[in-house]
């Protein structure tokens, strides 16, 4: 193997709750201040040229300080860590944006940012529209753009600066799946490249797929490295034997249809679930909430299966579809709305889910619950299409 | 055509990308403020303008001062005394107002500061022909304006010097913004923007001898409505002085760069 493109040695990084100027003005006062905990705790790993390294954790395992303190970005509190190249990161997508200003405008930002001249950035602009697919509105401003546009222009940039180094934070699960195989195929030939690409997901058969190595960090620590397979798969299993931990004794929903299986950690409760309108017109669901402590951000997901072969036709999620539930501490009801589902005949079974936030954990999750049936020569049904005979 | 790529750099950064990226910024400060608004950058000339007007009212009609050529002699104690506090606002926030750029790898932070006190510059050149035109009217042009060049180089090491020390002080302290928006309304009274320092009684001169935005606009006045040099040693000894303090805000800036990700 030759020389190692990032040697991370023994890497502790401290925090203080309470921002570094408390513990200042304690001693000033002449206090102890202890509001301090450790992020990382004395990691050690090295990443080879070329590699596509992935990195999986729970919210709050150290995943991002990680990233960000490889990416030059702060100075861990012990250790050293040695980059050999130039490292590029995409630690957040687009949260430089800002929605008055043109898709153009906010690529040349991005690029300039990253470390590009002018006239470097200016002559990296047509790529980036290209890539996007953006066209005509890469000169509109920002706050025109849906969420998939927003997001295309966000990665296209990154990819664009190409960096020997590039660091990739959950940016991945993002996108349209057209999309996000053109993100794939651009990855693999910048790793033919010669790129080194460090990413984190929370998506595990996503890094499977793309990784040579993974590592699983757990509280600032190394809980499993080697291959993705090994690593994922022992990741996936701590993640069931956390929820099955948490999990109460599993009561029924009051007035809820027949629930086939269930499971959770019921931290928050599907209390009720509702279908609403008609298959000849729009399909709605109304999902009731109730949190027994206050949390930030659950995920809401809605499958649809057909109960004929188990065929799962329909996946969507709050997060997929860029939907923030913000801060559930209070019953919480939200509405889910299809204009059409475009399925063939037949009887169909919502899912309904919710999790913690970066699907850390499953709360509830109500298995082939809620039917749904699509009566025969339906109108309305299919893709937009008209007749003509000639 | 085939086309280089542009690749990333490691190393220092170039002049060049410290000027593009400058500049950049602060065009995007300046279109974020004006665009969509339907007077744009009228606005920039609005908050001068309408002091001029008030303190006009106030100081000529209801507690005259008697202060001659009081128009040009304002606008000139307003301008510079605007520019100035705009730097000094703008820059206690600049860093967490940035966040994101602070966070991206080698991004250079000290220069979200000089943003601030470049977006302030642009106002205060927006301002200059509406200063250039009372003056014609009041006391007549004269080549001395040119002077305003090396003053306003002064007093851009001064807008430097207070804004790279606010504006990391106030992501360790947040504390730092309040304090800086009451010293800019007691600094703003405690310089001779509307007012003549010699008004003071002769206990209080210390307050405008080592206030170097009264040294800088009574050196502008002295210029402008005079039409004679001022003493060439103080202003001298205060370039030296605010060299030295820019230079020193400099140097803790990035003694402490590396911490700004970590407070946040």
């Amino acid at each position: 193997m030759s020389e190692a493109v990032l040697d991370i040695q023994d890497v502790w990084k401290q925090f203080d709750r309470r921002g570094a100027g408390a513990p200042q003005v304690a001693r000033w006062l002449g206090r102890r201040h202890r509001d301090v905990f450790w992020a990382l705790r004395g990691l050690s790993f090295t990443v080879a040229p070329g590699e596509m390294f992935g990195i999986v954790g729970a919210n709050g395992s150290g995943k991002s300080t990680l990233l960000r303190l490889i990416g030059g970005v702060g100075r861990p509190t012990r250790g050293r860590i040695a980059a050999r190249r130039e490292v590029g990161a995409v630690l957040t997508l687009g949260d430089a944006f800002d929605p008055l200003l043109t898709g153009r405008e906010n690529a040349l930002t991005a690029a300039l940012v990253a470390g590009f001249t002018r006239r470097e950035a200016a002559s990296m602009l047509d790529e980036i529209s290209e890539f996007a697919e953006l066209e005509d509105a890469f000169d509109f401003p920002l706050r025109t753009y849906s969420d998939g546009m927003a997001v295309r222009l966000a990665f296209s940039v990154a990819m664009s600066i190409d960096p020997e180094v590039l660091i990739l934070d959950e940016v991945l699960a993002v996108g349209d799946a057209r999309f996000q195989a053109r993100c794939f195929d651009r990855l693999e030939a910048l790793r033919a490249d010669g790129r080194t690409i460090l990413l984190t997901s929370h998506d595990a058969a996503q890094l499977e797929r793309l990784c040579d190595r993974a590592l699983w960090l757990a509280h600032g620590e190394i809980a499993a490295r080697g291959t993705p397979a090994e690593v994922l798969h022992a990741y996936q299993d701590a993640m069931r034997l956390e929820t099955e931990r948490r999990a109460h004794v599993l009561p029924e929903t009051a007035g809820a249809v027949a629930v086939e299986s269930r499971f959770g950690t019921l931290e928050v409760e599907i209390t009720n679930v509702a279908v609403l309108g008609s298959p000849d017109s729009a399909v709605g669901l109304r999902i009731e909430l109730l949190p027994h402590a206050p949390v930030e951000e659950p995920i809401v997901g809605v499958s649809l299966h057909r109960v004929v072969d188990g065929t799962k036709v329909l996946d969507v999620s709050t997060l997929g579809d860029r939907t923030t539930l913000g801060r559930v501490g209070v019953p919480t009801t939200l509405e889910l709305w299809f204009d059409r589902l475009d399925v063939e005949a037949g009887n169909y079974r919502f899912d309904v889910g919710v999790y913690e936030r970066g699907w850390a954990a499953v709360y509830d999750y109500h298995w082939q619950a809620y039917p749904l049936e699509i009566p025969p020569q339906s109108s309305g049904f299919g893709p937009p299409r008209r007749w003509r005979v000639l | 055509m085939p086309e280089v790529r542009p690749r990333p750099r490691r190393g220092a950064y170039s002049t060049r990308y410290l000027g593009d990226l400058t500049t950049h910024l602060v065009g995007r400060a300046l279109a974020r403020r004006h665009r969509r608004s339907l007077f744009g950058w009228a606005w920039s000339l609005a908050l001068p303008v309408a002091q001029l007007a008030i303190f006009s009212l106030v100081f000529n009609k209801i507690l005259p001062l008697n202060v001659p050529h009081y128009a040009a002699f304002l606008f000139i104690g307003i301008t510079t005394w605007t520019w100035f506090s705009t730097s000094a606002t703008l820059a206690v926030g600049s860093l967490e107002g940035n966040r994101s750029l602070v966070l991206r790898p080698r991004f250079p932070a000290a220069v979200l500061p000089v943003t601030a006190v470049l977006t302030g510059l642009v106002d205060y050149l927006f301002a200059l022909p509406v200063m250039l035109v009372i003056l014609a009217l009041q006391v007549g042009l004269s080549w001395s304006v040119v002077a305003l060049v090396p003053l306003a180089a002064v007093q851009l090491l001064l807008c430097l010097a207070v804004a790279w020390v606010v504006a990391p002080l106030n992501v360790f302290f947040r504390d730092v913004q309040h304090a800086v928006t009451i010293a800019l309304l007691l600094g703003f009274y405690l310089t001779p923007v509307f007012y003549e320092p010699g008004a003071a009684p002769s206990s209080l001169s210390w307050i405008y001898t080592y206030n170097p935005m009264a040294r800088l606009i009574e050196a502008e006045r002295t210029i402008l409505l005079d039409k004679t040099w001022p003493q060439a040693a103080p202003l001298v000894v205060l370039t030296l002085v605010l060299l030295a303090a820019a230079a020193a805000a400099f140097a803790a800036f990035r003694r402490v760069q590396h911490r700004l990700p970590d407070e946040l």
